[in-house]
């Protein structure tokens, strides 16, 4: 998959996991508006996110929640439970979204198309939402309310029918005339005046790259906007500059261009009459030849006199050469007019007549270098349109291959860069790391542990059989080396897989806010330690055990409102879900006010389903009634309603704690509530296992199960009722052959001494002996569940690799018996 | 001479785009979650060409960071453009006042974010 | 560096930032007489234009690019 949409995917998970957390949170506290910040922002950015991916849907309905966010957030309508009702709906449709997207193949988003009904009601029932809303509350219009998303929009100015801005410019007249030519031929321009703020430096910004950016100008003026200071007093950083140009543009990329900056500009179009009216406006004194010329039109002057020169210099002899050769004498001629020089130009037509005849520049140079000598070598650029050639604007661009604003690459500068980024390379505080990845390093550390548990069968083969004592002890001793790393080293993976039980429990919120709702019960959720850790896969395996027990408060332990009033309880139930560690066991307790479970009425069914026999109905005490509910088969809803019933039953439950080596303890007192209380380990990677040999084999017990292990005498072992028992320590214990459990065609052996060895174990506070062979040592395994076929041998916990490389089935009692 | 840009978005999903049309351009990018993120990074030496910064983002958002940015010594001329969404006029001018160059709308495409990044940041 | 100061020349190349525009101006305060050889930049921020045009230093070299060469002119020549 596509890394990004990948991102994408996973990123959107949380924020729908956040963004619903926070709408419960909401309900509790509306007036919470940090909260509602935080709302808004998570729908704000997963909005954005979609918009990166061609998902409509997804983006339609994400963008009308988060307008009707704003408009919560703005206090414009207020927050209640149809409105979290509607976007709970909205994000669990996102949800969908993501999901099916996520399971599509391929590095594109599949089409959603056909989820586009669904988005178009949601959206609507959200702006509804907002509209009816907005008017109900303080009858302002709807339309008014709305925020309309406007769209980016160049910011007027250009279009605007304003008088002229354009003050009496001192174009010069060439100029002025070949505009006005230009205009009349089609061609469009624009006048810009552009004045940066003075601190507009410190918003990074570059006046004079913006300027740039824009092209050639036909014409530019850069001015200060105030006298500058004595060069000690002159503050760079204050902007005082004006830039005036007429450029080959339109309104509306001037607009787009400074649409940061839409105050500091003004433009227009040139037109015919702006011209003529800034000619008209300036032309009494530009014909006074009296008139002191400013530097300005001294320099233009300059300009266009060079110009000229360097098209008369021209080497080629293009059919256009007459054209050419008559508007160098135009501009010429216009030139020394406009500076009171008419006198002079007499002179030029003449000259003109002669180049055209010759078909040579020469008698226009010659012209030229009589009334005006080259002033300096460098290269002017005025304004030298008038040329014939309307082509000439594009060879006016600067060439493609010409070093513009390429900056050519400072070596020093690029290394500084380099390892400046090099160094600021701080890494993130967490990883993501793939799931494989560390399953891999507990294979590998299994393994390991494997390895290093050969070490004692070495040492003991050295001594044994080779007779070197001392190599033995030499090599224990490295095992208590090794040993110890192995030891730390398994330690780091399980904390590296170590997960909060807030990964179930977050989702409880919306469950019990969901289900009280439809049931029509009022609950507080309380939660506590949420942070407490265990092993992923406990955690992953107490997911659904945990919505199970949830469901079943919430179905059959706590009453309705009305129900709880009448028994003198508060209308709101309380459901406490606490999560702790103890040494090296996760305890979870999940507590409701309910109505408690009714000892008599569990017998009385236990009964009806056969469960019991008659005695045992008398004989059962009131907590031993109340286990029967983990009995297989037993349901105590007297309807199996949709949210807790159809016939899976408490039996399931336990079953599944059981099988991570978990224990649950179920307390209740009529009418004032029910306790289940889970035990686990931190983790089930390591087991911990007795070895046992029966009929010639090995196997492995885990030691959870086993609570002692003695040595009964043949002559102690009675037969009541067909079942062999025996007495330890004043209570009597039922046993068990392991031989006829695994169905060996074998009998126990007894030691010399005629004693045969037993394996007491617990299965649900019961005691049970299993008589084996033999019992040897405890050993670490890591223990495999199997798979394929044997996968359906619910006697075995799994097997493990011993350091001998033989393989040790290690039985699970609870199921054997 | 390639130029260092700051990505600041809370959105990993949104930093990684940027960060990949950035660097298909031929910039350098670092990254940061969030304004105080960002704001440890400038403060350790990072010294970027231009800073992208989202604008709603936890702990410290776009317009807090803008000005914290600004008022760092190195950072005085730094272009700062921030990414908002269409609907975020306001916040806009509210970054722009306070030091921002200017702004990008969300979903910001890699060629237009390239454009406006080339139009601010002379040398490129 | 983008500027390189010489005996009675300012040298600046490539890129003259902002930053740069606070050592020009303390060069040029010290060199009143002082040249400034653009030949070889190829861009110069607002700041620098500001300090060159408040100082009026001799300009012994302009721009090769054409365009920065007509804004500078026009700010500096006129």
């Amino acid at each position: 998959m596509n890394p990004l949409l990948d991102q994408f995917l996973s990123e959107g998970r949380d924020f729908l996991q956040s963004i619903g957390e926070r709408l419960l949170q909401l309900e509790e506290a509306p007036g919470d508006s940090a909260l509602m910040n935080e709302l808004f922002r998570l729908v704000h950015t997963l909005k954005g996110n979609s918009g990166l991916f061609d998902l409509p849907e997804m983006t339609r309905v994400l963008h009308a929640a988060e307008d009707l966010m704003d408009a919560v957030r703005d206090g414009r309508i207020p927050f209640d439970r149809p409105l979290a009702d509607c976007l709970l709906e909205a994000m669990d449709f996102v949800a969908t979204l993501i999901d099916e997207i996520a399971e599509a193949p391929g590095d594109a988003p599949p089409s959603t198309a056909h989820h586009a009904s669904d988005a178009l009601r949601l959206g609507e029932t959200l702006r509804s939402l907002l509209q009816d809303r907005a008017r109900s509350a303080d009858g302002a219009d709807p339309a008014e309310e709305e925020p309309p998303a406007p769209p980016e929009r160049p910011e007027a100015g250009a279009s605007d029918a304003r008088p002229s801005a354009l003050d009496p410019i001192d174009l010069p007249e060439p100029l002025r005339a070949d505009l006005i030519r230009r205009l009349e031929a089609g061609g469009s321009f624009c006048w810009l005046r552009y004045e940066p703020e003075e601190e507009c430096f410190f918003k990074g910004e570059d006046p004079v790259h913006q300027m740039l950016q824009l092209g050639d100008p036909l014409w530019c003026r850069l001015e200060s906007r105030e006298d500058w200071p004595p060069l000690a007093e002159l503050d760079a950083y204050r902007c005082l500059l004006r830039f005036e140009a007429i450029l080959d543009t339109t309104p509306e990329r001037l607009a787009e261009h400074f649409r940061y900056v839409p105050d500091q500009v003004r433009f227009e179009p040139l037109s015919q009459e702006i011209l003529t009216a800034a000619t008209a406006a300036e032309g009494g004194p530009a014909s006074t030849s009296d008139r002191a010329f400013s530097a300005e039109a001294e320099w233009s002057f300059d300009l266009v006199l060079e110009a000229q020169r360097e098209i008369l210099a021209l080497s080629d002899t293009p059919p256009w050469l007459d054209g050419r050769l008559r508007a160098v004498a135009a501009s010429l001629s216009a030139a020394f007019a406009s500076v009171g020089r008419e006198s002079e130009i007499e002179g030029l037509e003449p000259a003109l007549q002669a180049a055209i005849e010759t078909r040579s520049p020469t008698p226009l140079f010659a012209w030229l270098a009589a009334r005006h000598p080259q002033p300096h070598a460098g290269r002017a650029t005025a304004p030298d349109d008038d040329t014939g050639g309307g082509s000439d604007r594009i060879a006016a661009a600067p060439a493609p291959g010409e070093p513009t604003s390429i900056s050519s690459s400072d070596p020093e500068e690029s290394i500084r860069f380099g390892r400046r980024a090099e160094d600021q390379l701080t890494s993130p505080r967490t990883l993501k790391v793939d799931q494989v990845k560390i399953d891999r390093l507990m294979n590998l550390i299994g393994e390991m542990v494997v390895a290093k548990n050969a070490l004692p069968y070495l040492a003991g083969r050295a001594e044994e059989v080779f007779g070197v004592r001392e190599l033995a002890r030499e090599i224990k001793a490295q095992y208590g080396v090794i040993n110890r790393i192995a030891e730390e080293m398994q330690d780091a993976i399980m904390q590296v897989r170590m997960m909060p039980v807030s990964f179930v429990f977050q989702r409880f919120p919306r469950l019990v806010r969901d289900i009280a709702h439809k049931l029509g019960k009022e609950v507080r959720l309380v939660m506590e330690g949420e942070s407490t850790e265990a092993d992923k896969n406990i955690i992953e395996a107490l997911a659904d055990p945990l919505v199970h027990i949830v469901r079943n408060s919430l179905d059959h332990g706590l009453e309705t409102p009305e129900a709880r009033q009448a028994a003198g309880k508060p209308r709101e139930g309380r459901l406490s879900i606490l999560a702790r560690q103890e040494s090296d066991r996760v305890l979870i307790e999940i507590a409701d006010d309910g109505s408690g479970i009714d000892p008599d009425r569990i017998r009385r069914k236990a009964y009806e389903r056969g469960l019991i026999d008659e005695a045992e109905l008398e004989r059962l005490t009131d907590q031993e009634a109340i286990n029967l509910v983990f009995a297989a088969g037993f349901s105590t809803a007297e309807q199996v309603s949709d949210l807790s019933g159809r016939g899976v039953g408490m039996d399931v439950v336990r079953n599944a704690i059981a099988r991570v080596n978990g224990s649950i303890d179920l307390r209740s007192q009529v009418g004032r509530g029910t306790t289940l209380r889970l035990s686990l380990p931190l983790s089930m990677a390591v087991t911990n296992v007795m070895i046992v040999e029966s009929a010639g084999q090995r196997f492995g017990v885990p030691m959870d199960a086993v609570a002692e292990t003695v040595r009964v005498a043949r002559s102690d072992i009675r037969t009541i009722k067909r079942r062999r028992t025996t007495m330890l320590r004043g209570r009597l214990i039922p046993l068990l052959a392991l031989n006829d459990l695994l169905a060996l065609d074998a009998e126990q052996i007894a030691n010399d001494d005629d004693e045969l060895a037993v394996l007491v174990v617990r299965v649900d506070q019961e005691y049970l002996g299993i008589v084996v062979d033999d019992c040897r040592e405890t050993i670490d395994i890591i223990l495999k569940p199997l798979a394929g076929f044997l996968g359906g041998l619910t006697g075995y916990a799994g097997s493990a690799l011993l350091g001998d490389g033989s393989v040790l089935l290690v039985f699970n009692p609870r199921e054997l018996i | 001479m390639s130029k260092l840009i700051l990505v600041v978005d809370d959105s990993a999903t949104m930093v990684m785009s940027l960060k990949a049309s950035l660097e298909m351009a031929g910039f350098k990018v670092e990254t940061a979650g969030d304004g105080v993120q960002a704001m440890t990074k400038l403060k350790g030496g990072v010294k970027p060409d231009l800073i992208l910064t989202d604008i709603n983002m936890p702990n410290m958002g776009g317009i807090d960071f803008i000005r914290n940015a600004r008022a760092l010594p190195g950072l005085r001329f730094t272009p700062i453009l921030a990414l908002t969404t269409e609907s975020q006029q306001a916040k806009r001018d509210e970054a722009k006042k306070l030091g921002a160059t200017g702004w990008l709308v969300k979903p910001v495409g890699g060629s237009d974010l390239i454009k406006v990044i080339r139009q601010v940041l002379p040398g490129t | 560096m983008a500027l390189e100061f010489k005996k009675t020349t300012a040298v600046a190349r490539d890129l003259l930032g902002v930053e740069d525009a606070e050592t020009l101006l303390e060069w040029l305060i010290k060199h009143p007489r002082g040249r400034v050889n653009l030949s070889a930049c190829t861009h110069l921020h607002a700041s620098n234009l500001q300090v060159l045009m408040a100082a009026r230093p001799k300009i012994s070299a302009w721009p090769k690019d054409r365009a920065l060469a007509d804004w500078l002119r026009a700010a500096l020549t006129q």
